[in-house]
C-alpha cells in the first residue's frame, strides 16, 4: 500500500509511465468526465489502466479505495492524486479542472433549458420516468454493495444503524457518523488484532 | 448546522460553506448526504421544492460529467454563477487539499491495519446512508405506485445485469412520456 502516490518522479523509470504533464493531465480527465454518460468509473478504469496505461489495476483499486475513505466524490479524490504522482500539485489542478469545467457549463446549458421548458408537461413526464429509474440506481447500488459485505452481524448491524438512523429517523448525518463511525472502525480494528 | 430564517436569499459564501462541511462528512461518496443536503435546501430554507431537487438531481445524472454535477445546477439555480462556482470549489476543496496530503502521510507510514480498519467500519455504514438516499428520495418523489414499479423494476436491473445506466434512463424518460409514471 505505500506505493499509492510516490513522490513526482521518485519511482524507477521503467515503472511509471512518462508523466502526461499538467495540460496531458486535463485532456485525460476532461476525456473521463464527457464520456461519463451513467457512471464515469468504469471510464475512468477503461481510460487510465487500459488504454493510457497510467495506472496499473491493482494502482487503480488502492487509489480509488484510499479515495473512498476521504472526504470529497471518489473520482476527484483518484484524479487529484493521479494528478499528483505525475505532475505535483499543479497536475492535481489539472486533474480536477479537467473532470469539473466542460461538465459545468453543460450543467448550466442544461439548467437554462430546464428554467425555461422544465414546467411543460411533456418534460416533466420525461423527468418523472427517469427519476423513477434514478432512484431504482440509487437503491440497486446500495443493494449490491451490502450483497457484497462479509455476512456478519457487525456489518449487518451496522448498515440497519445507517438506515434507520438516516432513511427513518432522519437524524442528521453528522450525529449518526459521530456515534456509529467511531463505533464501527474500533469493531472492525479488534476484527483485524 | 445552523438554520437562516425562511425566506432568506441564498448567498454563495453562505452555500460554499455549508457544501464544505456536506463534504467533509460524506464518507464513502455525495450520496450519502444527499438526506441532509435535501433538508437543508428544502425543509429548513425553503429556496427550493422537493421536486425542484429531485428534477436537479436527475438532470445531473444524465448530464455528462461525474454524478456531482447537479450540485453546481442547484447553485446556478439558487444564485445564479456565483452560486454555482461557489458550490463546485466547495466540492473541490478537499480533493485539492486533504487527499494529497493524507496520500503523502501514507507513502511515508504506511499502516495498511488503521486504513483497512476504517474503511472496513465505516463502508458498511455508508451503504446504510446510500440506501436511505434512496429511500429519502423515493418518498418525496411524489410519484404513484406505477413509478415505484418502475423504480423496483430499475433495482432489479442493476442487481443484475452490468448495462450503462444511460439506457435505462433513456428508457424512464421514454415510458414517462407514455405517461407511466403518472
Amino acid at each position: 500500500m505505500s506505493d499509492i502516490v510516490p513522490e513526482p518522479g521518485s519511482s524507477p523509470a521503467n515503472s511509471t509511465p512518462r508523466s502526461p504533464g499538467p495540460l496531458g493531465l486535463f485532456l485525460v480527465f476532461n476525456q473521463i468526465a464527457l464520456c461519463g454518460f451513467g457512471g464515469t468509473l468504469p471510464w475512468a478504469y477503461r481510460i487510465l489502466v487500459e488504454r493510457r496505461k497510467l495506472l496499473t489495476q491493482k494502482e487503480f483499486t488502492e487509489t480509488l479505495a484510499l479515495g473512498q475513505i476521504l472526504p470529497g466524490p471518489n473520482l476527484m479524490n483518484l484524479g487529484a492524486m493521479v494528478g499528483h504522482r505525475f505532475a505535483g500539485y499543479p497536475g492535481t489542478l489539472a486533474a480536477l479542472f479537467g473532470l469539473m469545467s466542460l461538465p459545468f457549463g453543460i450543467i448550466i446549458a442544461i439548467g437554462m433549458a430546464y428554467r425555461e421548458f422544465g414546467g411543460l408537461a411533456l418534460v416533466q413526464k420525461a423527468l418523472g420516468g427517469m427519476s423513477a429509474v434514478a432512484f431504482g440506481l440509487i437503491i440497486g447500488t446500495g443493494l449490491k454493495l451490502a450483497l457484497g459485505l462479509p455476512r456478519h452481524w457487525r456489518a449487518i448491524s451496522l448498515v440497519l444503524t445507517g438506515f434507520i438512523g438516516i432513511g427513518l429517523m432522519r437524524w442528521p448525518l453528522l450525529h449518526v457518523l459521530a456515534i456509529a463511525g467511531p463505533l464501527g472502525v474500533w469493531l472492525a480494528w479488534r476484527e483485524r488484532r | 448546522m445552523n438554520t437562516p430564517t425562511p425566506g432568506q436569499e441564498a448567498e454563495p459564501l453562505d452555500l460554499f460553506l455549508h457544501f464544505l462541511m456536506f463534504c467533509l462528512i460524506a464518507v464513502g461518496g455525495i450520496g450519502t448526504v444527499i438526506p441532509d443536503i435535501h433538508r437543508y435546501l428544502v425543509e429548513s430554507n425553503g429556496w427550493m421544492t422537493s421536486r425542484e431537487f429531485l428534477d436537479a438531481y436527475t438532470l445531473g445524472q444524465v448530464a455528462p460529467g461525474l454524478n456531482v454535477m447537479y450540485l453546481p445546477l442547484i447553485g446556478w439555480q439558487l444564485a445564479g454563477i456565483p452560486g454555482a462556482l461557489a458550490i463546485s470549489f466547495a466540492v473541490m476543496f478537499f480533493p485539492a487539499t486533504l487527499t494529497m496530503a493524507v496520500a503523502r502521510v501514507r507513502a511515508i507510514a504506511p499502516d495498511a491495519t488503521a486504513g483497512r480498519a476504517l474503511r472496513d467500519g465505516l463502508s458498511p455504514l455508508t451503504i446504510g446512508f446510500i440506501l436511505s438516499t434512496g429511500w429519502l428520495l423515493v418518498n418525496n418523489s411524489g410519484h404513484e405506485w406505477r413509478g415505484h414499479v418502475l423504480t423496483a423494476i430499475a433495482v432489479v436491473i442493476t442487481l443484475h445485469s452490468r448495462i450503462n445506466p444511460m439506457w435505462l434512463m433513456a428508457a424512464g424518460a421514454v415510458l414517462g412520456l407514455l405517461g407511466v409514471v403518472g
